[in-house]
């Protein structure tokens, strides 16, 4: 009983594993993108918009990483939204995989900017980082800035859900 | 009590009203002018440049990657239209030390190696960036001068296609001073483009 409960729980263990190995970066569209975000249910999306060359995004990665680990078994998922450049899309991958983030990543490739920032957050200069909580099919919160600290991301997510 | 609501509110409108203005220009805004050093050494003023009708101000910076895909768009530009009355003014306000490719020694190199037609001026205090509102680079004020006044005509991106500049169908500032020029109104005064941050000082 013992044994089996044993290989039960490491099956679990290696499926769980297996489940939280993202996909390769991908190419996403606006509509892919609120699709993803906005949905019914109780999962609080924390969508982190990047690049590889932007110090202040790269600066607050571990935060996003060290808590998508603690969440990990909340309902919270994290999201990170490349902004580099289509062509780009090997070395993000590239860097997401050597930083190990373990995260949810696509390279957004939607299009005219004055279109699709306006359509996300009207309020959004443009800048980044910048950062997105959706629940239940809304947006909950906008942050156009970086997060200096671990405790400072936490703060915001729980601030918010 | 309502006396005390009345200065509560009061307070609140003030403090809502000096934070609007803390977030810089708008479409319509006068400029205040400036003076900022430029990399030849000399300092310049808005109204320092002769028969200018306006000035595309652009917070622009070397190391950035949106700045460095729109250089070659900010040459052209100027060619284009310094002759029709309106130079570019690029301003880098970056803090050195946060970002060490934009300290004015580095600014002094790229604009030779460039060879840069318009003045890069070093807004080493950031009080520029900050008066004006910019928040990212590149991030374009096209000012029109307008009797005594310097009005703010046009805010944000330089067209819709950072990444590739054949494939932009939307030439916003190009747009702007063509209705300007042609005495019309300018049709999209604010746009949103993304870019880097200006790194302020600590």
């Amino acid at each position: 009983m013992k044994a089996m409960l044993l290989s039960l729980f490491v099956l679990l263990t290696a499926l769980r594993a297996q489940a939280q190995a993202p996909a390769p970066v991908d190419l996403y569209s606006l509509q892919q993108f609120q699709q993803r975000v906005l949905q019914e249910n109780d999962t609080l999306y924390v969508v982190n918009f990047w690049a590889t060359w932007c110090i202040p995004c790269v600066k607050e990665l571990p935060h996003f990483k060290d808590l998508s680990r603690e969440y990990a078994n909340r309902p919270v998922k994290f999201i990170l939204m490349s902004l580099d450049a289509k062509d780009k899309i090997a070395q993000t991958n590239a860097f997401i995989q050597k930083k190990k983030m373990g995260i949810e990543t696509h390279l957004f490739a939607a299009g005219d900017p004055n279109v699709w920032i306006n359509a996300l957050e009207p309020s959004w200069e443009g800048s980044i980082p910048a950062t997105f909580l959706y629940q239940n099919g809304t947006k909950l919160a906008f942050k156009e800035s970086y997060f200096a600290t671990k405790k400072d991301l936490e703060f915001f997510i729980n601030n918010h859900r | 009590m309502k006396k005390l609501l009345a200065g509560v509110i009061a307070l609140c409108s003030i403090a809502f009203v000096s934070q609007a203005q803390d977030a810089g220009y708008k479409p319509g805004s006068e400029v205040a002018d400036f003076k900022l050093k430029n990399v030849d050494g000399k300092t310049v003023s808005l109204s320092s440049v002769n028969d200018a009708k306006g000035y595309i101000v652009v917070f622009t910076c070397n190391h950035c990657p949106y700045a460095k895909a729109y250089e070659d768009r900010i040459i052209a530009l100027h060619q284009k239209y310094a002759g029709q009355g309106y130079p570019v003014i690029a301003i880098n306000s970056n803090d050195p030390k946060v970002a060490p490719d934009d300290s004015y020694s580095k600014m002094k190199e790229r604009a030779k190696e460039k060879q840069f037609p318009f003045v890069y001026l070093y807004d080493d205090k950031q009080e520029i960036a900050k008066r004006f509102g910019a928040v990212r680079t590149p991030h374009v004020y096209l000012v029109q001068n307008s009797g005594n006044q310097k009005i703010v005509r046009y805010i944000g991106a330089i067209d819709n296609n950072w990444e590739d500049a054949a494939a932009a169908d939307q030439h916003y500032v190009a747009q702007a001073i063509d209705e300007l020029n042609a005495g019309k109104p300018v049709a999209m005064q604010e746009t949103k483009a993304i870019g880097c941050t200006i790194k302020w000082k600590k």
